[in-house]
């Protein structure tokens, strides 16, 4: 199959490289090291007897999307957008966010991501998707590395459907 | 490939690798500044690159015509590349075939300093949103900061700044700086007294520091503006120049409304151009309110202001540094400097009576 290139994008320090990390190497450090640009790796993955080599950006998270250079977007097949769960500044403007990805990638895969849910409670974690004008599609912690082989497996199955 | 480098030479194109890709990805051509390719023939680019490899298939479909898509700020896109680079991609003819030049250029000494004053930026920002989530009593179970770590926080922002400012500076010395200073105050016209020079000298820490708020502002938003993006980056400059003014003007601007094509443009330049028209306009005209007209017209943008009135003047006139105030000259030669620069020119009107008209063109690339 050929590699699929998936952009994970959201505000600043919402633990993009750290998902990208923990993914990519099953490293975390509790030590936030911004991002100003891109950097890109790839992993294969295995889904349902199919490899799919997988080439993730990890781009320097921008407040609002549309400040995202859309030359990033060149080629994507999708986009793993996240969310800072303790923070509610980086999920305000989810909505918006949302429709400008699907505009600038109609028929790309996006999936919602709310990140760092060891540091809520459940009940925290329902008033903040009660909230939200939109679903998210799994939360993770890239520190206990809660959902994140999930996220990039279920991203797999949706790529190969 | 000679003639490649000839023709980015001649459009003063500043890299520091070229390398000729085939449509398979292997390299052709390479002057081999930063990295030997001898190594790397085995496989395509792809194979060792995977930034290229995540692109590679679009690059592809660009047509010889298209303008060369950019991407900056690339972190360590290979083995053999270990720093901070921008990549520029252009489709070009060989001989019978066509094959897709990439052109590098090493800014990790800068994107270094970049990226430590980003750091600092960023965790302020965080620390002051969870300061606030502490402030709200809003019940949470991140970590709220104190008010001793939040301002010691700030603190070391603060200082960080500083120090990335001398850093800056010295690394903009380097590379191109567009005050181009020194340059400037070499010239004889404005060198003319001490007092002259020294009054320049002034001006220009105090631009230096609007380079710096500007600077800022290119950190926050370092994406190509697009037509959509002009109007909130025309006030985005509007707002840095009340802020340095300590006071509101009054400035609205017009579009072509049939413009329907991205642009690519030298952002830096708008904001340069444009902050300094703003300088002269509140400093020198009596007039309450300013219009920038903006069009594109194949591949240049055009802006003038409609109705700036500043005393009679003449960018050839230079010289009558007395009767001029030095700020509006050093503001003008700027702006006149750095169009050069770019290659792009500036010209004023004036006829009796009639407001002076400031027409800036600058070379654009349009994506379709």
């Amino acid at each position: 199959m050929t590699s699929k290139k998936i952009i994970l994008s959201g505000s600043f320090g919402v633990g993009k490289t750290s998902l990208f990390n923990q993914f990519i190497y099953n490293r975390f450090s509790d030590k936030y090291l911004t991002t100003i640009g891109v950097k890109v790796n790839k992993k294969n993955i295995l889904v349902d007897d199919t490899e799919i080599p997988l080439l993730l950006w990890d781009i320097a998270g921008e407040v609002a999307q549309d400040k995202v250079p859309t030359s990033y977007f060149l080629g994507a097949s999708g986009v793993i957008y996240v969310f800072d769960l303790t923070r509610p500044m980086t999920y305000q403007n989810i909505q918006t966010d949302i429709n400008y990805l699907k505009d600038l990638l109609p028929g790309g895969i996006i999936k919602i991501v709310g990140n760092k849910v060891d540091l809520v409670s459940d009940e925290q974690l329902e008033n903040i998707r009660t909230s939200l004008p939109i679903t998210i599609d799994i939360v993770t912690s890239a520190k206990t590395g809660q959902n994140v082989e999930e996220l990039f497996l279920d991203l797999g199955k949706e790529l190969i459907r | 490939m000679k003639d490649i480098i000839q023709h980015s030479i001649g459009n003063q194109v500043k890299f520091s690798q070229l390398v000729l890709l085939d449509k398979e990805g292997y390299i052709q051509q390479s002057c081999k500044s930063l990295f030997d390719i001898a190594p790397l023939n085995k496989k395509p680019i792809q194979a060792w690159v995977p930034f290229i490899e995540s692109i590679f298939d679009s690059l592809l479909l660009l047509k010889e015509d298209s303008s060369a898509v950019r991407f900056a700020k690339i972190e360590k896109p290979a083995s053999f590349l270990p720093g901070y680079y921008d990549f520029t991609f252009t489709k070009v003819k060989m001989q019978d075939t066509e094959g897709i030049l990439w052109c590098i250029y090493d800014y990790t000494d800068l994107y270094k300093q970049l990226l430590a004053y980003q750091q600092r930026h960023n965790e302020l920002e965080i620390y002051r949103q969870l300061y606030e989530l502490g402030n709200q009593q809003i019940k949470h179970s991140a970590e709220i900061p104190s008010r001793k770590n939040f301002f010691e926080h700030y603190i070391k922002y603060n200082n960080h700044s500083n120090q990335f400012y001398t850093k800056i500076n010295h690394l903009l010395s380097i590379h191109e700086n567009p005050f181009d200073l020194f340059s400037l105050l070499k010239d004889k016209s404005l060198n003319a007294s001490t007092v002259n020079v020294q009054n320049t000298i002034k001006i220009f820490s105090e631009i230096q520091e609007d380079y710096y708020q500007l600077l800022q502002f290119e950190i926050e938003k370092n994406s190509i503006p697009s037509l959509l993006q002009l109007e909130s980056l025309c006030n985005h400059v509007k707002n840095i120049t009340e802020q340095k003014l300590k006071h509101k003007i009054d400035v609205s601007f017009n579009y072509a409304p049939i413009i329907d094509s991205q642009i690519v443009a030298h952002k830096e330049l708008i904001i340069q151009v444009l902050f300094n028209l703003f300088i002269i306009f509140y400093e020198q005209s009596p007039q309450t309110k300013m219009t920038v007209d903006f069009s594109i017209l194949k591949n240049e943008a055009h802006f003038s202001t409609l109705n700036i009135a500043i005393t009679e003047f003449s960018l050839e006139q230079q010289q009558n540094t007395i009767k001029q105030p030095t700020s509006l000259l050093v503001r003008l030669a700027l702006i006149k400097k750095v169009l050069q620069r770019y290659n792009s020119s500036i010209a004023t009107e004036n006829t009796n009576n009639v407001p002076l008209k400031i027409f800036a063109n600058i070379p654009c690339q349009t994506i379709e």
